[in-house]
């Protein structure tokens, strides 16, 4: 009788924790599904793919390293990564510094600060393709900004269109866009900002700028890392707004990996090369995350 | 009133500067919209001379934008659809359930947050080719799907892990399913995480231009962003009737936006704080 009830009992518990396995498998079956195909069967893919001249059609090759030996001779690639370094090198000290002097302002509330706040973000929900031409538009010579400054009788040059110029064009257009991004994250970082603190400095006698510079910066330090590391990783992979700005142009002066990556693929039907500059791209977005994380960590420990 | 300090007075020097970067072209656009092309070309800043409000009709028209407003929203519908329901899958059984591999899986499915459209581009025009699927916008949904499944279980099992073990214990004993735990109690209680997560993915299918122009050819199965690039690439020497046509996909947004605007910044919030 006693051993009737444990067994039955066992029996009960093994059929539970059945029951619950056939559970965990049916929640997690769909989103395995969707993205084992979906995302990590391509990336597997990609790999492969960057060992083979392969032009679209049936016939693929299999040419070892030979696309990567290829890329690092070619001028076009070696351009491309160092535009990206660059337009990477060139928005760090621009947004980081704006953006996290514009939150705290914010944060200050001075002035009208939730009408600045509305403003600030509204540009990042506008669809690129439409802010990359209407930007392309204000640049032209004959309308916008051009028009206004031939007008006051000063010689105007679209710097869209002039090769050493167009890169800081097209980062004009990635401020003027995704800089409210930042505005948002450094606010919310610093509504965690210790209150008590920054009263007991008051009284002390600090001024506003020592504020600013002794407890605000030093405090928030680890969003500065989390926003530094987003925008480093959205300048790695920069499409949108160079693709409608410039096309990479002119003369490739703003071909940055992404539309070096399309352009191979999808312009010259290239897609062993293409592939390659997807593997290459892949690595470096891994290598940064990797020491993003490292520099973060050393932050917060 | 408070008399403003010097450092505060060329902060709020620095706030209207930043606000009048933004708002000029946001105003000019519009302005630019009601022109007539002679009234832009003789007078590219000022007012228009005569308001054509003809310029909106005409822009419709010759864009197409009903079809492209049209596709987005279906693709914007499925994939919300599905991100969702996949994603809260995957993080209740992450999250609500303990099991070998939990961790393993964790990790696996978050690690993908690294792995941008870009880097897969080639192989997913492959795959579309071999399955016959460009200009099906129901395959472009499931791809977008895929790609915002890590940063959905990553915000979604953090919110799912703090529903307290205790409602779930007593949900059994009153022999609740677990699918009754997933529907009844965890979704309901999660539901700020889920409207963010959805906040944000509605935010990237609607700016989503490189992996819908490598998928859509066919003019009638464009989402806006390729629509709206192949319409301005085309009446680029028409201006006017470019904004009016920015200004219309524009404005429903803009609404959107102001009417959520909590929702949208916190939503942004999360997805980057979190990751």
């Amino acid at each position: 009788m006693k051993t009737d009830f444990y067994l039955k009992n066992k029996n009960k518990k093994v059929s539970w924790r059945k029951n619950q396995w056939k559970w965990v498998v049916l929640f997690l079956i769909p989103g395995m599904a969707l993205y084992c195909s979906l995302v990590i069967y391509p990336v597997i893919e990609a790999f492969r793919l960057s060992l083979f001249h392969w032009y679209g059609g049936e016939e693929k090759l299999f040419v070892g390293l030979n696309n990567f030996r290829t890329l690092f001779t070619s001028e076009i690639f070696k351009s491309s990564l160092w535009v990206t370094i660059k337009y990477m090198l060139i928005n760090l000290p621009l947004q980081i510094p704006v953006s996290y002097v514009l939150a705290y302002l914010l944060y200050k509330k001075i002035g009208p600060f939730r009408f600045f706040r509305f403003v600030f973000f509204l540009p990042c929900v506008l669809l690129s393709v439409v802010v990359g031409y209407t930007l392309n538009i204000l640049f032209t010579p004959w309308f916008g900004i051009g028009a206004v400054l031939k007008g006051l009788g000063i010689k105007y040059v679209n710097p869209l269109a002039e090769p050493r110029l167009a890169i800081y064009g097209v980062i004009f257009g990635d401020y003027w866009q995704w800089l409210g991004i930042k505005i948002v994250l450094f606010y919310a970082g610093f509504q965690d900002l210790p209150v008590e603190i920054l009263e007991a400095a008051t009284i002390d006698g600090a001024s506003e700028l020592q504020k600013f510079f002794r407890i605000v910066i030093p405090l928030s330090w680890h969003t500065v890392t989390t926003v530094t590391a987003l925008l480093l990783m959205g300048s790695l992979r920069v499409f949108d707004l160079v693709f409608i700005m410039t096309g990479g142009g002119p003369n490739h002066a703003t071909e940055t990996l992404s539309i070096h990556l399309f352009n191979l693929a999808f312009d010259q039907m290239d897609f062993g090369s293409g592939s390659a500059v997807a593997v290459i791209l892949f690595l470096l977005s891994l290598t940064l995350t990797i020491v993003l994380r490292r520099v973060m960590q050393r932050f917060f420990n | 009133m408070r008399k403003l300090s010097g450092v505060e007075r060329v902060g709020k020097f620095l706030l209207y500067l930043h606000t009048m970067l933004l708002l000029v072209p946001l105003v000019w656009i519009t302005i630019t919209a009601f022109k007539s092309l002679e009234d832009l070309f003789t007078n590219p800043m000022g007012l228009p001379k005569v308001w054509h409000f003809e310029n909106f009709i005409q822009a419709i028209r010759v864009s197409n934008l009903h079809i492209y407003i049209k596709n987005t929203l279906f693709v914007e519908i499925v994939t919300l659809g599905c991100v969702l329901l996949v994603a809260t899958f995957v993080s209740f059984a992450l999250s609500r359930f303990n099991f070998r591999f939990k961790d393993g899986l964790y990790i696996f499915f978050t690690a993908g947050y690294m792995i941008s459209l870009h880097s897969v581009l080639i192989p997913l025009y492959e795959i579309a080719r071999n399955l016959h699927a460009f200009d099906n916008l129901f395959f472009l949904s499931l791809v977008y799907s895929a790609f915002e499944i890590p940063f959905s279980v990553l915000i979604l099992t953090s919110f799912m892990s703090q529903v307290p073990k205790e409602i779930e214990e007593s949900a059994i004993i009153d022999g609740c399913s677990y699918w009754g735990i997933y529907s009844k109690i965890v979704i309901p209680l999660s539901k700020d995480g889920i409207i963010a997560v959805a906040t944000l993915v509605a935010l990237h299918v609607w700016n989503e231009l490189l992996l819908a122009l490598v998928f859509l050819n066919k003019s009638s199965s464009r989402t806006l962003p390729v629509g709206m690039r192949g319409f301005f690439a085309e009446y680029i020497s028409q201006p006017t009737l470019l904004f009016a046509a920015a200004l219309t996909v524009s404005i429903p947004i803009m609404i959107i936006y102001s009417l959520l605007q909590e929702r949208f910044v916190q939503g942004i919030t999360l997805g980057a704080l979190k990751g």
